[in-house]
């Protein structure tokens, strides 16, 4: 009997998501998961929702770590840091996320 | 309809007689985008009812939360190595039709196949297939699938389990066994299986007195026998129409239905592509041309540069005649002679003119002489094909004339027949019905096929089949068949189980499984492994025993992984031979058969041929192959009698009156459809419809014309009698669907028409390569807005080539696979609601008696000033920046705004929930990467957005940039003459970006100024020099 396990994050229908292309540019889980080593229930942290995607894609400078990092749970940023390095590694990585509709829904 | 004898100045292109005469019906069907639509609105005070009903429910929905239910997923316990869920895997395999394997290459969705495609290292399929392999997935998952074991024991009917039956065949074999066989009777599909072959063997070997016979009832036998008469052994031809400058088709569709078919339209384009100076770039000098004699409308005469319409009978004569003139050139044709009173070296025409009894009308001599001229002049590089349902001394002609014009070994080649000393598929099934009427049958294995159904009429098999005292039938539905047999044995679909297949030239394929068994269901293989109570039982075991003849010296496990990952075994093509044309019997038996056609010229003629979407039937529960609009009558869920224009003046017959046949004693009432270039006197009927237990899609569709076909015509039949009944019958056609000049008025359509489809000859074209772009002139093109530039990053932009384009509506199939496209039925068709997101319009041109054809298949054109986001009120449908039209079906509130405002009527809503009250195992079939549309809301062609969403980021996930060709839109990607190719604008190296820069490209509509990203390629024809002379003579009415 396999155990039924219950989606946590869960995406509309109409909505695809592609782990693969976060992951690989240096989006780490925390960023939308949250810290899941401490949940004992895993909950939903984020909001999931269109606008909090569009945050991102406008200003991924807000949340890129290096690539190796992106598993990391603990992992932050020196103080105040964020910013100019996430400029940095948005150049290195080349990202410019799309804003189109069919970027999500098709 | 006004009668169409008189001279029309109407429209040079029309779609149907009806708009070509320009009736009442035609005006009141384009009116408004969605016809039909007005007189279904409620009127207005309920309308306004209806919405304040609809604000209400919707405060009250409100306020119960919006969260959608709670999903619940199962994960792996244990991983299968190199699976990721979610990651789409692709295997090869092979599906079998009537004996021929396509290879295919399934893509599978956490354990679920999908999607088909063309197996690109097949030989025959090259990346492409043909419309039945598309919906075969369909058939995977049929609800009315048969689930169980089925034992009719007298007057119950009851379900059984697989162990039942088991337990049934232990008891009931071992006496058959005993006495070898005895009173044995085994009915097979044609099958090319390796597997099946050796089977049969094996139960031949161990049960010498048991009788095996095939039966399929559209067949390529008279072709077997005709090359039997000259070889003294049945072969099979095989043509390179890339080899071939000139191409005769006498009643043959080698681009649409032939087991090469596929193969048959790649290289038939080859001989398509010209430049500028009329030059092939494969160096074979200039563009091939294509004569086609047949009796209705095909692909194939769609695509021809000369088409005679005559009756099929009257093709053996065409035949004869052309063999007279090619000897009076000079040709050597084996064992054939003048017949009497001609002398040799007269002048052409005039040996020709003696033979008696057979002279062709006079409006068709002076083109036979032009094609005999033409052959010719192109020995060795020309080659003559003749159909299957023509008599098999025509078919042995044509092997002589193709000898005596030096094409075999070149555009013609033969391999030997497998299985040389089967009976035909009629001397199978009418021995076998012999003996059951004789009582000589005790037991008979039915192993799929359907031959209550589709067993010539006058066998009366349905009856005779009781007879037998224990009768068993494997197949995937409960048929007509199984309806008729004691037991009834769910049958394996080829997604589900181990199998193996030749294709057309001999090439053998592995048949895997991508699913188990949905429901229990077995192989002909394992039946037969049942019935002998031999080890091994089961189809994978009894596959690699059979591969055992093909790994050769190499490791067996290293040749069947390789076989398995190609989908093709290595050095199993069959060897050409090209043996002299070795006994001309067949020159008596030829002279006869033309004297007796000739002395039934006047008589009605009735043609049976396969249908389009059903085939010979065996798809009629299939909703896809059903909407599927044929690509010439572009009737959906029906078949129809085809009758010529001229026959319909004379009967006062229109499209959808019904009309009584009656040939041979036998009556059919079947609904009529006039069919501009039908033959005069030749009526086509199409095979597969009218079944009673096909199942809920299937049933009481069209009419089963296999009522009239029987052992003594099989193919056409003359002596029909044809009268009118007063009774019409709705025909769902898409024809005038979409229309995009809406009728604002005949001259407007009439000039409009011909800028949508541009075509020229060779010539035409040499002296102005870019004729295309100057058949429309419009004022320089200016917007009200300030213009997007789309110069950076990708812009995607299609390219359709109509010189190369045949019609045959595969991609129509594959889009709607790819795309979730629902099946609306016949009421919503005949309303104009079909969903397909890619449609292929069908033009004729010129008179309706003897008219050319042009396809064209139309898709969202992705307008970088796209009118329909200029009226959409609440941004459902945007651009992106990479140049494509985005749909947000979330946000759209269905107003239908942007399909009135679409220039090319490519947008389809939603009328209704398709996709309500599906079950689960129907809802396998869905693509997980496209959003499966609810009612109200508006969807079209999004390019595939999807396949270039996973392009992108698996090359991103690479580092790299995106490969020309590596982003296949579903339609670009089955087409099999690569029609249409899709790219990078942007980047100037692409095949698209040279396509659109090419000469022959053009906008359609270019003067609304919508900047389309699809543009066309204007196609080409290359009429004969003395076609120009003789233009005026083919129009001219034949009475």
């Amino acid at each position: 009997m396999p155990i039924e396990w219950v989606r946590v994050h869960d995406l509309p229908d109409y909505v695809y998501f592609n782990h693969s292309a976060h992951v690989s540019r240096g989006i780490g889980c925390k960023s939308c998961h949250g810290r899941v080593d401490k949940m004992a229930v895993v909950f939903q942290v984020e909001r999931l929702s269109m606008g909090w995607c569009l945050d991102c894609h406008r200003d991924p400078e807000q949340h890129l770590r290096p690539r190796q990092w992106v598993t990391r749970m603990d992992w932050h940023p020196a103080p105040d840091e964020q910013l100019e390095q996430g400029k940095q590694l948005r150049d290195e990585y080349n990202i410019n996320p799309s804003t189109d509709c069919s970027t999500c829904h098709r | 309809m006004p009668p169409l004898t008189t001279p029309t100045s109407g429209p040079t292109y029309w779609r149907s007689l009806d708009e070509l005469a320009d009736t009442p019906e035609f005006h009141k069907f384009v009116e408004g985008e969605f016809p039909n639509l007005t007189r279904q609105l409620p009127d207005s005070a309920t309308r306004r009812q209806f919405l304040k009903l609809m604000g209400a429910s919707l405060a009250l929905g409100g306020m119960t939360g919006c969260r959608w239910p709670e999903e619940q997923i199962a994960a792996y316990a244990n991983r299968p190595e190199g699976r990721t869920p979610g990651v789409p895997v692709r295997y090869a395999t092979a599906m079998e039709l009537g004996g021929v394997a396509a290879g295919l290459l399934v893509t599978s969705y956490d354990g679920r196949p999908i999607k088909i495609e063309g197996n690109p290292l097949h030989p025959i399929n090259r990346g492409a297939t043909d419309a039945f392999a598309q919906a075969s997935v369909l058939e995977l998952y049929d609800p009315d699938r048969s689930k169980s074991v089925i034992h009719r024991d007298g007057s119950q009917t009851l379900h059984r389990t697989w162990d039942e039956f088991a337990a049934f065949a232990r008891s009931h074999f071992q006496p058959v066994r005993d006495r070898e066989g005895a009173g044995l009777y085994i009915l097979s599909e044609s099958t090319s299986s390796p597997s099946l072959m050796a089977m049969r063997a094996r139960v031949m070997d161990a049960l010498p007195q048991a009788k095996w016979f095939e039966y399929e009832p559209i067949s390529r036998d008279n072709e077997r026998q005709g090359l039997a008469m000259v070889f003294r052994r049945p072969y099979r031809p095989h043509f390179a129409l890339d080899r071939a400058n000139a191409i005769v088709c006498l009643d043959a569709d080698l681009l649409m239905n032939h087991p090469a078919a596929i193969k048959h339209a790649r290289d038939f384009t080859a001989g398509r592509q010209v430049d500028h100076h009329g030059e092939r770039p494969d160096g074979r000098g200039s563009m091939n041309r294509l004569y086609v004699v047949e009796s209705s409308y095909t692909v194939t005469g769609g695509m021809a540069d000369h088409r005679y319409p005559v009756r099929s009978a009257d093709v053996a004569m065409i035949a004869v005649h052309l063999a007279a003139e090619l000897k009076a050139r000079g040709l050597r044709i084996p064992f054939w002679q003048p017949a009497r009173g001609s002398r040799p070296g007269t002048t052409p025409g005039a040996s020709a003119a003696k033979l008696d009894g057979t002279l062709p009308p006079d409006s068709l001599r002076p083109p036979i002489a032009s094609i005999a001229d033409e052959l010719a002049d192109h020995r060795g590089r020309c080659l003559i094909a003749v159909g299957p349902r023509q008599p098999a001394e025509v078919h042995a002609l044509v092997c002589a004339l193709n000898q005596a014009l030096a094409n075999v070994g070149r555009a013609v080649t033969y391999t030997a027949e497998p299985d040389p000393d089967r009976p035909t598929h009629l001397e199978a099934i009418a021995s076998l019905t012999a003996d059951l009427e004789a009582g000589q049958v005790d037991t008979v294995m039915i192993l799929g096929g359907n031959p209550v159904y589709d067993a010539p009429a006058d066998l009366e098999f349905g009856r005779l089949l009781a007879s037998a005292k224990t009768s068993i039938h494997l197949g995937l539905h409960r048929n007509e068949t199984s309806r008729s047999c004691a037991w009834h044995v769910p049958r394996a679909h080829y997604l589900e189980t181990w199998g193996d297949a030749r294709a057309y030239d001999g090439t053998v394929s592995i048949i895997q499984p991508l699913i188990r068994p949905l429901y229990e269901g077995k192989t002909p293989c394992e039946m037969l492994a049942m019935m002998l109570n031999e080890e091994p039982a089961n189809a994978y075991d009894i596959v690699r025993r059979t591969f055992q003849q093909f790994h050769g010296d190499r490791d067996f496990e290293t040749s069947w992984r390789r076989a398995l990952h190609d989908g093709v075994v290595e050095d199993t093509r069959w060897r050409t031979s090209g043996p002299p044309v070795r006994n001309g019997t067949w020159v008596a038996r030829l002279r006869e058969r033309v004297k007796e056609t000739a002395a039934k010229r006047e008589e009605m003629e009735v043609v049976f041929r396969p249908d389009a979407g059903v085939y010979d039937g065996r798809f009629a529960n299939n909703g896809w192959l059903q909407e599927l609009p044929d690509p010439l009558t572009k009737l959906t869920w029906d078949n129809a009698a085809l009758i010529s224009p001229m026959m319909a003046e004379a009967l006062d017959v229109k499209t959808g009156d019904m009309i009584s046949l009656r040939v041979d004693g036998r009556k059919l009432e079947i609904a009529a459809y006039v069919m501009p270039g039908q033959a005069p006197g030749s009526m086509t009927l199409p095979l597969g419809y009218g079944r009673w237990a096909a199942g809920q899609v299937g049933n009481a569709t069209g009419f089963n014309t296999y009522m009239l076909r029987t052992t003594s015509a099989m193919d056409f039949a003359a002596g029909a009698e044809v009268t009118k009944i007063s009774r019409h019958y709705k025909l769902a056609t898409t024809q005038d669907h979409h229309a995009i000049a809406s009728a604002v008025g005949r001259r407007e359509t009439q000039s409009r028409l011909g800028t949508l489809i541009r075509e020229a000859t060779v010539d035409d074209y040499t002296d102005d390569p870019e004729f295309a772009k100057h058949a429309v002139h419009h004022p320089p093109l200016v917007s009200l807005w300030e213009e997007h530039k789309y110069d950076r990053g990708h812009q995607w932009a299609m390219a359709i080539d109509l010189g190369v384009c045949t019609g045959c509506s595969a991609c129509v199939l594959a889009c709607q696979a790819e795309n979730n496209i629902p099946v609306v039925g016949k009421e919503e068709v005949s309303r104009g609601r079909e969903m397909h997101w890619i449609r292929v319009d069908r033009y004729f041109k010129g008179e309706p008696w003897a008219p050319q054809l042009a396809c064209q298949p139309v898709t969202c054109h992705q307008c970088e000033n796209a009118p329909c986001e200029q009226v959409c009120p609440v941004a459902a449908t945007a651009h992106s920046k990479e140049g494509l039209n985005d749909m947000v079906y979330n946000r759209c509130i269905g107003t239908r705004y942007c399909s009135n405002n679409c220039p090319y009527k490519v947008r389809r809503f939603n009328w209704f929930n398709n996709h309500k009250d599906l079950t689960e195992i129907e809802k396998m079939i869905f693509n997980p990467e496209v959003t499966v549309r609810s009612r109200g809301v508006m969807e079209k062609c999004t390019y595939c957005v999807q396949r270039i969403s996973a392009a992108k980021i698996a090359a991103k996930n690479e580092r790299r940039t995106i490969r020309d060709g590596e982003i296949t839109p579903a339609c670009a990607q089955v087409c099999p003459t690569r029609a249409i190719v899709f790219g990078d604008l942007n980047d100037s190296a692409s095949r698209v970006a040279k396509l659109h820069a090419a000469d022959r490209a053009y906008t359609m509509l270019a003067e609304l100024n919508v900047k389309p990203r699809t543009k066309y390629l204007a196609r080409l024809r290359n009429p004969a020099g003395w076609a120009a002379t003789q233009r005026e003579s083919d129009n001219k009415h034949p009475t």
